[in-house]
């Protein structure tokens, strides 16, 4: 290691920052490649607890806006999607500085890990975690940014779900609401806010197929364990290939969760934004051999909005409703 | 499944207690701002008087220099040239007035021959000219003359008046002893002709035989 690696790694120590245990915020925004939304929660504590989704807005992006990917760059025109942020947060109209933003999936990498333990000091665990990670990031673990939760399937197993974003990109997300004068109070992948809208379905796991903007992910949760995570670009291909690419890989996890992690599955959720045509569900359930049920939010977290804006929500709201899901 | 993950930054110290610190913050600022405000103003009225009287003292002054300006031009005049030499002199004089009792002894015992001696010396009298008390013992009359001669030579010395003469033989063996008085002009003279002006008398010396 030479002094610059050095150097690097000492600045890197003395300006390590942790990140916020998670918050709901009372502005919610999601960047995706092909839109923006934001929504404003009301209710009581303006989300904290029986929180209800009061005005939500959708905007498109101009297409290469956003190219999800966790080596970067991720956010090619900031000055678009600033402007179509600006314009989504304006039409919900509220005035708080700090938000929460969903990500795309592709932009991060997620991860479960088993250890036997953890650093109790939380540099420590999470640059131990970004070793653990180091094979699956596409950049040096010491530019991870880590969050991670721990889990115990048995009193003598830790086990470690890990979300992974390299800095500069994550900079660069936060750097565009900072262009809207907002700052991010909490980030996640889009996919890990649907987990918390799962039906609790006993010992039995359940397989989450999110699709969105040309990319899929694949999550198999098991309690409050998850169990499994992947996420594929599908960019450039026709709807037909596409929906076979997500099938066949949706088959390839169901088999690799019963087989290699011995773990039943139960149901089958497909979210796919926007919504899908009916032949989507019938070729998942063909190539699952099981019946795919729609991840669709609870329509009272929607009773505040009407018109567009209640189809908007039915739409593009599961998100939102698992992040209400997880607070309450 | 319960999600506790977030990937933004937790606030620092300075975000989380900028806000609340604001406020006190703005607060003592505001007092600090007023009381230099205050300083300021009074400082300035402070200065402001100062300044009067200092102007004022400036004029007086400027009085007094033109007053003694024209004073001196006055005194510059041919008819009182005289008279502001006499004041210069009389001045200097004034200056120099101070008795020393050692250098008075000094001088005393350097104009006397070997075969006298000082045996008393008194001055009564310091308020003007210093009128000395002179007691003289001589082994004979001859050296007590010259002493004599010699004081009444000496530039600082003048009026020499001998107000007794013996010439008993005493235990000590000095044969002639006198008693006179002599003026003390303040040693000014030293090496230099003395200013002192023309119309200074010069006391006649009664020498009794």
């Amino acid at each position: 290691m030479d002094w610059k690696d050095e150097l690097k790694g000492l600045w890197h120590r003395v300006t390590w920052t942790g990140t916020a245990a998670f918050s709901l915020p009372g502005v919610l925004l999601e960047i995706q490649p092909d839109f923006v939304l934001a929504a404003r929660l009301a209710g009581k504590n303006n989300g904290n607890g029986g929180a209800q989704v009061g005005r939500l807005a959708w905007k498109a992006l101009p297409p290469g806006c956003v190219a999800p990917s966790p080596g970067g760059p991720a956010v090619l025109n900031p000055e678009a999607l600033a402007g179509a942020l600006e314009q989504a947060v304006l039409a919900v109209g509220n005035g708080q500085t700090r938000v929460g933003l969903l990500l795309p999936d592709g932009a991060v990498r997620v991860g479960v890990f088993p250890f036997e333990t953890l650093p109790a000091n939380a540099r420590e665990a999470a640059t131990l975690i970004a070793w653990k990670m180091r094979e699956s990031l596409p950049f040096p673990p010491e530019e991870a940014r880590i969050t991670y939760q721990t889990t115990r399937p048995t009193t003598s197993e830790l086990e470690v779900t890990a979300v992974a974003g390299r800095a500069s990109v994550l900079a660069a997300f936060e750097g565009v609401l900072e262009a809207v004068n907002r700052s991010s109070a909490m980030m996640l992948p889009v996919t890990l806010a649907l987990l918390p809208s799962l039906p609790d379905e006993g010992g039995r796991g359940q397989l989450v197929v999110h699709v969105c903007s040309s990319s899929a992910t694949f999550a198999v949760a098991e309690g409050e364990r998850l169990r499994f995570w992947r996420t594929r670009d599908f960019s450039g291909l026709a709807e037909a290939e596409y929906l076979e690419q997500v099938a066949a890989e949706a088959a390839r996890v169901v088999a690799s969760t019963e087989d290699r992690l011995e773990l039943p599955l139960g149901r089958v959720w497909f979210c796919a934004r926007p919504p899908a045509t009916l032949a989507w569900l019938d070729r998942l359930a063909q190539a699952l051999g099981r019946a795919a049920e729609p991840l669709e939010p609870h329509p009272g977290l929607g009773s505040l909005l009407v018109g567009e804006e209640k189809a908007l929500f039915r739409t593009y709201g599961a998100p939102l409703a698992g992040l209400v899901a997880n607070r309450e | 499944m319960k999600v506790a993950l977030n990937l933004s930054l937790s606030q620092s110290l300075r975000q989380r207690h900028a806000l609340a610190w604001s406020l006190p913050v703005l607060l003592v600022s505001f007092v600090l701002v007023v009381r230099i405000v205050f300083s300021i103003e009074s400082d300035w009225r402070r200065y402001s008087s100062v300044r009067q009287t200092a102007d004022r003292e400036d004029g007086q002054l400027n009085a007094l220099a033109a007053r003694e300006a024209g004073l001196r031009q006055s005194l510059e005049q041919p008819q009182n040239r005289e008279l502001l030499r006499s004041v210069a002199f009389v001045n200097d004089l004034i200056e120099q007035r101070r008795l020393s009792f050692a250098e008075l002894t000094d001088q005393l015992t350097a104009l006397m021959p070997p075969e006298v001696r000082l045996t008393s010396l008194s001055a009564p009298d310091l308020t003007s000219e210093p009128l000395l008390h002179l007691g003289i013992e001589g082994s004979g009359e001859a050296p007590v003359e010259t002493f004599l001669s010699r004081l009444e030579d000496a530039s600082d010395f003048t009026e020499v008046t001998v107000t007794s003469q013996g010439f008993e033989e005493k235990g000590n063996g000095a044969p002639v002893s006198i008693n006179c008085t002599v003026r003390y002009l303040g040693g000014h003279a030293h090496g230099e002709p003395s200013p002192a002006p023309a119309a200074v008398p010069v006391a006649a010396r009664t020498r009794p035989k």
